[in-house]
């Protein structure tokens, strides 16, 4: 076990003073600080998004404007939006170039006559339509507005629908006369619309922030997809690499000429890259929680399962190693895996993985594991509710260490 | 005199290789000399060295060192070797007294025993004063000496040096040869591989000379030098365009020459007395028509050994 540590230790240490191994420790932190900016978790103590500062312009005469300007200025959204009431659609506009709002929402004056009698907003012909102008600088401020007005827009457009089918219902079962279908669409239709702006029918919904928890802080999910997307990289590129570069410049050999079984050596190249990765995501995880107060839920279960997350990494690392023969191959292959996995394990779209056969196919990479575990934390979750992601993590692994042994038992971990 | 590595018909043959790179070589090193492996570069000298240490294992045959089998017990085997590989073996991003530390862990070693010992190695490689700055600094003399310190951690009875000058300055290996002469005088056995002549009868009590894998002759220098008597070497700088056939019979029909062959731009001779035979030589070259650069004799070495056992030169 001694010379284990030896081993490990000594890659920990030369890992550091390799300006490219460090570099690969510190970007995903790097990376999650430079969307902490972004997201505007940084400048802020607690919770998640800083408030959006948005200008609306309602000019529209009915009730649906209404209904909206005052959904957007609800209490609920209080934590998210910072919405300010102006009358002239060209101030909002300068304001947004300004940079003093995000963006600059306009409701045209026959907005709610449009959504109710010409719904058909994708003819070409009109229609009703909400003119959102956004600030380029914050594209991700930007989207999450639009997307909460989307939502609105998408209830409307059910309540539409809905009178559409009930009008016709209505003409077909003969309890309407089609010359009365106007005034009684425009009834229901407006009854609808007042059930649209009616905020129990609304959630506030982007991605996995809900308006009932308006502290969750979306690097909560960026964080460990970073950190998964890296941790391939360095335990192939860095950790995988060592074993093979060793063997090029002859530390490997030197280390089995001394009284040092070939098992010793070889687990403490992997103590070493499990050493590397933990301290990887450990900076990541440190760094964010003291700089963006983000909580990553239940410390011991967070460790338990960085750990876990770096040992299944890790395993195919070793298996990679056991397969090449050159630095080179690990380094080119370690990358194509890193990407690969990244873009199975949904590292690549905020933790969001794939269903079906692509669902059943992430789970052969650590990185879905690893961010369903760490997201079920943050989200409050508890030790128990993590025991899957981590036995995942630890089979993982295990077989593949199993499979890297067998290889180097047949081809020799020296090669010769 | 005991002998601390006995090997018997120790062979490897590696898969796919038409010939074996070392085959059936028998030898002893005993207790407490310099043995040196002579030979040219793919003799099969790191391959033998490399089973020694028990990083290959024999395709048949064995050894023992300090009466311990390479096969059978290669942990035992560990125990009482130092290793200097070839290739400078050694962490770059460390500095010198860490990779110190790293090896002498891997020794086994520890604590104040440890800490004496990396300053005594620090000492005999004459590296102290640059003991805290990183190997990827130092020159390839200075690396080559801590390659060698490496080894010399443990103290180990026995220590295998594998072409250790391959690549360094005079001075270095200067350095390194007054070194494995000065651990030779404090008892240490060392098996020492080399393809330069001047190196291996400098240092060796017995030399044995290797070639395609198989041992030609083992011996002290004068017990080798007295295969090829007391003939010279007489070399003739002659381009290769004059060094026609016709030339070398006339040269090969002089008194007292035994070999003549044409290499590299030389006619390289055999002769029972190399300036008796001088002005002949001269003489039938310029009647030749063919021109003399360079003229020299030596007197008998392992170079003419190695020509009279194998017909090539060592650095061929």
């Amino acid at each position: 076990m001694k010379k284990l540590l030896t081993i490990g230790l000594k890659d920990l240490r030369v890992a550091f003073r390799d300006r490219a191994a460090l570099i690969m420790l510190v970007a995903p932190f790097v990376l999650t600080l430079a969307m902490g900016f972004v997201t505007g978790s940084f400048s802020q103590g607690g919770s998640g998004l800083e408030r959006i500062p948005i200008a609306v312009v309602n000019q529209d005469m009915g009730d649906l404007g209404a209904a909206l300007t005052s959904w957007l200025q609800d209490e609920s959204m209080r934590d998210l939006l910072e919405v300010t009431l102006l009358d002239d659609p060209a101030q909002a506009r300068r304001e947004v170039e300004d940079g003093r709002h995000s963006g600059a929402l306009i409701v045209p004056e026959e907005f709610t006559e449009d959504v109710i009698l010409n719904p058909d907003a994708s003819d070409g012909n009109g229609g009703a339509s909400l003119e959102f102008f956004t600030n380029p600088g914050e594209p991700i401020r930007a989207n999450i507005v639009k997307s909460m007005i989307d939502r609105f827009i998408g209830q409307v457009e059910i309540g539409v629908v809905s009178s559409q089918i009930a009008v016709s219902g209505l003409v077909q079962s003969r309890l309407i006369q089609p010359q009365d279908v106007l005034t009684v669409g425009r009834e229901i239709g407006e009854r609808l619309v007042t059930q649209a702006g009616d905020l129990s029918l609304i959630t506030i919904s982007l991605g996995d922030i809900e308006a009932d928890e308006p502290d969750f802080n979306p690097l909560a999910i960026l964080a460990p997809s970073m950190a998964m997307l890296f941790l391939m990289y360095t335990v192939t590129s860095v950790g995988g690499r060592s074993i093979l570069a060793e063997r090029e410049e002859g530390t490997l050999s030197r280390m089995l000429t001394t009284p040092t079984g070939t098992a010793q050596v070889l687990g403490g190249k992997v103590l070493g890259i499990v050493l590397i990765g933990v301290v990887q995501v450990a900076i990541l995880i440190t760094a964010s929680s003291l700089l963006f107060q983000l909580d990553w839920g239940d410390p011991l279960a967070v460790i338990i399962l960085i750990v876990a997350a770096v040992i299944g990494a890790t395993g195919w690392g070793i298996v990679l190693a056991a397969f090449a023969s050159t630095p080179g191959q690990v380094s080119n292959i370690g990358t194509a895996m890193m990407l690969t996995f990244g873009l199975l394990g949904g590292s690549f779209f905020g933790g969001v993985g794939f269903e079906g056969l692509l669902g059943m196919l992430s789970k052969v990479t650590p990185n879905a594991w690893a961010q369903e575990g760490f997201l079920t934390l943050a989200q409050g979750g508890a030790m128990a509710d993590v025991y899957e992601p981590i036995a995942g993590l630890l089979l993982m692994g295990g077989v593949l260490f199993a499979v890297a042994v067998v290889i180097f038992r047949r081809r020799g971990l020296n090669r010769s | 005199m005991t002998n601390i590595i006995e090997t018997q018909a120790l062979t490897k043959r590696f898969n796919g290789a038409a010939e074996p790179a070392v085959n059936e070589v028998s030898f002893a090193v005993r207790e407490g000399e310099i043995f040196s492996l002579l030979g040219p570069n793919g003799a099969g000298k790191t391959t033998t060295i490399s089973m020694l240490s028990c990083l290959l294992r024999p395709t048949s045959g064995d050894a023992k060192v300090a009466g311990a089998s390479v096969t059978n017990a290669p942990h035992q085997v560990k125990e009482v070797i130092g290793v200097v590989p070839q290739e400078i073996a050694l962490y770059p991003k460390l500095s010198a007294r860490e990779n110190l530390y790293f090896w002498g862990r891997l020794y086994g070693m520890s604590g104040g025993r440890m800490k004496e010992r990396v300053e005594e190695v620090l000492e005999i490689v004459g590296l102290k004063d640059r003991a805290k700055d990183r190997v990827e600094t130092y020159s390839g003399g200075m690396q080559r000496r801590i390659n060698i310190g490496v080894g010399l951690l443990h103290r180990p009875k026995l220590v295998y040096m594998d072409e250790p000058t391959v690549g360094i300055d005079p001075q270095s290996r200067r350095n390194i040869l007054d070194t494995v002469l000065a651990l030779n005088e404090q008892g240490m056995t060392v098996l020492y591989t080399t393809h330069y002549m001047e190196e291996a009868q400098e240092l060796s009590d017995r030399i044995g000379i290797i070639d395609h894998g198989e041992m030609i002759a083992l011996g002290t220098l004068p017990e080798l030098t007295q295969l090829v008597g007391e003939q010279d070497i007489v070399e003739l700088g002659i381009t290769e365009e004059h060094s026609r056939p016709e030339l070398i019979k006339a040269l090969s029909a002089v008194e007292g020459v035994r070999e003549v062959k044409a290499a590299n731009g030389n006619v390289r001779l055999i002769a029972n007395d190399g300036n008796a035979a001088l002005p002949d030589l001269i003489t039938i070259a310029n009647a030749q028509g063919a021109r003399i650069s360079d003229i020299s004799v030596q007197e008998p070495n392992l170079e003419a050994v190695f020509l009279h056992l194998t017909g090539r030169a060592l650095r061929d």
